[in-house]
């Protein structure tokens, strides 16, 4: 799944440790959502976007489901 | 504190009891083994507790490893529950081949202590290859 994270991590000028601190979990585990080799489970995902102050549909997008970027569509 | 010191910290305290776990099995280990060699005690269930004291030790270490699977981020577990499930596995297959070994081909019987370096063993290079997946 792709995501925004180093967009947004850069734009605050946060290190990979910084944003690992703040969301209570490894650099590691940064790094490897950042270069998409992991997708977060929902409540991680939510801390995220809670942390950027975005919703979770801006931060990461499901390819699969191209129009689920706008959750409009969803509601029918 | 930041998460990054808890997580250091954590990881140092690990350290130590592990530390700690590994001393109390040295000492209980040499201790009965001494009072065992020296034909000290005769008493059957005597002897075997004293043999057996040493896994004191080995509850300490199953408990720790416990304590920091839990502490791990979500990740960190995916990729120890990797390592165990290849470990698990590389384990089973190589005690069963050993076995087979020992009845068609005259393999020696080999000590139960080999088991826990095979399994440790499958289960650091299941882990380094999970590790890799995600970096």
């Amino acid at each position: 799944m792709k995501n925004r994270l180093r967009v947004l991590r850069a734009e605050r000028k946060w290190s990979q440790a910084d944003l690992a601190a703040a969301l209570g979990v490894s650099r590691q585990t940064v790094n490897a959502l950042e270069i998409e080799k992991y997708d977060p489970s929902l409540p991680l995902a939510y801390r995220i976007a809670r942390l950027f102050g975005q919703p979770v549909e801006q931060i990461f997008v499901d390819e699969a489901v191209p129009e689920a970027k706008d959750p409009t569509i969803l509601a029918g | 504190m930041s998460m990054q010191d808890t997580n250091a910290l954590n990881a140092r305290r690990y350290g130590l009891e592990l530390v700690a776990c590994l001393a109390l099995y040295a000492v209980l280990l040499i201790g009965s083994l001494a009072i065992l060699d020296r034909n000290l005690v005769a008493w059957m269930p005597g002897r075997a507790i004293l043999g057996l004291s040493p896994m004191i030790a080995g509850f300490g270490v199953l408990n720790l490893m416990m304590r920091r699977y839990r502490a791990q981020d979500e990740l960190q577990k995916k990729i120890m529950a990797e390592g165990i499930m290849f470990g698990f596995g590389a384990t089973a297959i190589l005690t069963f081949s050993y076995g087979f070994l020992q009845r068609t081909a005259g393999f020696p019987d080999v000590s139960y202590f080999y088991v826990w370096p095979v399994l440790a063993g499958s289960w650091g290079i299941g882990n380094a290859l999970a590790f890799r997946r995600y970096r």
